[in-house]
């Protein structure tokens, strides 16, 4: 092997916490900075305008929450009109507000960031935190997106690693990595579960592999549900205990709240290898006295927080519905996030698949190293094994993992209907045209709407975008033919042409993605970033950062 | 790189107006669909263009890119019973690809509520035979069916045929 391979960096970008991964000398490790492996997706200002990555972010939540933008993957590549856009909106104290061509825009530090820009301040966090652990520059990557994510979210994802100094060598798909990490790709026929309980949202995705081939077949989640879940109501005892020792209800007062919040979720944390934890918090008001001792038993909170960890069961009775597999047909259960490393999480999952969940990777890292694991494949460096680990490399028998659309593709046609031009599961890359025809007489243009779903009504879908196809010679109705034509890529990203079929003129337009960015828009995004950067210093604090095993 | 595999890339390249579907996957017409299936897996280990991500220019790339987009298109149409038999009847019309107009076929919502390629192909199948009365041939399909996936739409004609008097 070429000792001067460029690593490729392997990354998790989560809704609440982003992780990444590197292979070297045949082992995938996740990159630390001192003790940290796990970097809080938070990005906030300060009163001097800088902008702060990461747990510094993070603290910033107890002193100035409307200037801290947190979950901000719920928000990428989604239209502002959108419903999850609108009820981010009323749960988060920063200010959300409508950009150009429908997009979402925050405002931090007296200025308006896109959604894109705000992922691009996290991902070039960690790529300094890798180039400072691997003491290497490192440009290439390989990012996990949901297998749920429409393809206006990937390409978002995309531009904004390209922000972030980083070209994107694959995107991939987070139960794909979580899946690859446990070198799931040399067996055969094997159909897995991967169970995704994070910081905010719950997924679980079906997946299967066949000869490498893996398909999704079904994937279900819910967007508002997750380990912020279970702080909250660890944070509600301590606001109770600290009433109870000092009269005085902390729950109007954010600060207050915001104080114990953190705490309360390393109460939880701890209660995820012991069964009873302690915690002193000091001054929980500012600037009065009142410290709070607050001692939590597994036992107490357990009843507590069933009924939450149980709303994950209906959410994976109908992914298995909808593979239209039984629980004994799943061979494994792959365990994604930190929350998942609750007994009860566990205890739980068991029940619904009737085995034990693979537990040897840890939850919080696994899709980062599946990232890592599947660049250094593409990179021809290494090759996945069996068991986790990774072999030197050997092209002739370097597997290849095969993608497949995990949802169908089509554009509206007259009756709100929608026509298919790619089904899901199909093989990519994979290019697909189809014919229409004008519906009036003299039609000069027609609009080609762009959905992304399975249901047999347009608006039943997810709209991706449209694009226009003007100029169009003047004939009676149905007799100009247009061409659309959809081409997938080997990352799942879509690029859509129409053309005038009769004529071979080649007018030809490409699709507008709704809530997504103008060249104009991302170039001066990329030159702000670069005066950021400009300093030297970049966005990570001084500290000394080493590479540490993915399994320490 | 190997030098015959490159040529290989290259002969593949250059006979896309020439090499029919099968000549892409490496088949014989005639050949059953697992073979469909695993002439396309054999390929795809070959050819798929993650594999000369760090490998050869900028132009062998984009010749594996051209290439492997006509072997999906290739497995679409042979995987597929009724496009199968429309691109075997213009055989030696000197049309190596079936055309688009052809090729742009609905699935029915039905249909897509089944994964399993073959579970797919047992669904419609069965579907034509209940059709035109043949409740035996369809109760085969549909039971070949659910042994592979026990979709809705395959359970559904399974009660259905039961109650047009069963698979007697």
């Amino acid at each position: 092997m070429d000792e001067r391979l460029e690593p490729v960096l392997g990354i998790d970008l989560g809704t609440t916490n982003s992780a990444c991964a590197v292979v070297r000398d045949g082992r995938a490790s996740v990159v630390r900075r001192g003790e940290d492996r796990i970097v809080p997706s938070v990005v906030a200002a300060l009163p001097d305008g800088s902008i702060v990555v990461g747990n510094r972010a993070k603290r910033r939540r107890a002193v100035d929450p409307d200037q801290v933008v947190f979950s901000s993957k719920r928000l990428i590549g989604r239209r502002f009109s959108s419903p999850e856009v609108q009820r981010m909106r009323a749960a988060v104290p920063y200010d959300i507000r409508e950009g150009n061509n429908e997009a979402v825009v925050v405002e931090l530090g007296a200025r308006l960031h896109s959604i894109v820009e705000i992922s691009a301040y996290i991902l070039t966090y960690l790529r300094e935190m890798a180039e400072e652990a691997l003491g290497d520059h490192v440009s290439k990557a390989v990012i996990a997106v949901p297998a749920n994510f429409t393809d206006g979210q990937r390409s978002a994802t995309r531009v904004a690693a390209r922000l972030a100094g980083l070209d994107v060598i694959r995107v991939i798909n987070e139960p794909t990595a979580a899946a690859l990490a446990y070198g799931y790709i040399e067996d055969t026929d094997r159909r897995i579960a991967v169970y995704d309980f994070g910081g905010g949202t719950f997924d679980v995705t079906i997946l299967q592999i066949t000869r490498n081939v893996f398909e999704v077949l079904a994937t279900s989640g819910e967007m508002f549900l997750g380990g912020d879940d279970l702080d909250e109501v660890v944070l509600n005892l301590m606001a109770e205990a600290f009433a109870a020792q000092h009269g005085i209800d902390p729950v109007g007062n954010p600060v207050a709240m915001e104080r114990l919040r953190a705490v309360a979720e390393q109460v939880k944390i701890q209660l995820s290898e012991t069964t009873k934890a302690s915690v002193r918090v000091e001054e929980v008001m500012p600037g009065q006295v009142g410290n709070l001792e607050f001692t939590l038993e597994d036992a107490i909170l357990r009843p507590r927080i069933d009924p939450i960890v149980r709303r994950t069961v209906p959410v994976c009775q109908d992914a298995l519905r909808a593979s239209g597999l039984s629980p004994h047909q799943i061979d494994e259960i792959v365990l994604v996030g930190g929350t998942t490393r609750l007994p009860i999480v566990r205890e739980i999952v068991q029940e619904v698949f009737g085995r034990r969940p693979q537990t040897s990777i840890n939850p919080m890292s696994v899709v980062a190293v599946g990232a890592a694991i599947q660049g250094a494949a593409l990179m021809g460096s290494l090759v996945p094994i069996s068991g986790g680990g990774v072999s030197q490399p050997n092209m002739s028998a370097a597997a290849v993992l095969l993608d497949v659309t995990p949802r169908s593709l089509g554009v509206r046609t007259v009756g709100g209907y929608v026509d298919l031009i790619i089904e899901r599961n199909t093989p990519i890359p994979v290019e697909q045209t189809r014919l229409f025809t004008t519906t009036s007489n003299g039609q000069r243009f027609v609009r080609i709407q762009v959905c992304q779903g399975e249901a047999e009504v347009f608006d039943q879908n997810f709209k991706l975008g449209e694009l226009m196809l003007s100029g169009l010679r003047e004939a009676p109705r149905g007799e100009v033919t247009i061409a659309v034509t959809f081409e997938i890529n080997a990352d799942g990203l879509l690029e859509v042409r129409a053309r005038d079929h009769a004529t071979g003129a080649s007018q030809s337009t490409t699709m507008r993605v709704l809530g997504g960015l103008t060249d104009e828009e991302v170039n001066a995004m990329a030159s702000r970033l670069r005066r950021q950067d400009g300093s030297g210093a970049g966005l990570l604090p001084q500290a000394p950062g080493d590479l540490g095993s993915f399994r320490g | 790189m190997d030098a015959s595999f490159t040529d290989e890339i290259m002969r593949l390249f250059n006979g896309l107006d020439e090499l029919s579907y099968y000549e892409y996957l490496g088949l014989r017409p005639g050949c059953d669909y697992v073979a469909v299936r695993d002439g396309f897996y054999a390929r795809a280990q070959r050819f798929h263009p993650d594999r000369f991500v760090a490998l050869g220019g900028d132009s062998l790339r984009s010749a594996v890119y051209e290439v492997y987009k006509r072997m999906t298109e290739a497995y679409n149409v042979l995987l597929d019973p009724e496009l199968r038999v429309a691109y075997d009847r213009q055989a030696g019309s000197g049309e190596v690809r079936l055309s688009e107009v052809a090729r742009a076929r609905r699935t029915t919502a039905e249909e897509r509520e089944v994964s399993n390629t073959f579970a797919r192909i047992y669904l419609r199948s069965g579907k034509k035979k209940l059709a035109r009365g043949m409740l035996l041939e369809a109760w085969i399909d549909t039971k070949l069916g659910l042994s592979l996936e026990a979709a809705p739409p395959l359970l559904a004609m399974l009660e259905t045929i039961d109650k047009q008097g069963g698979a007697r």
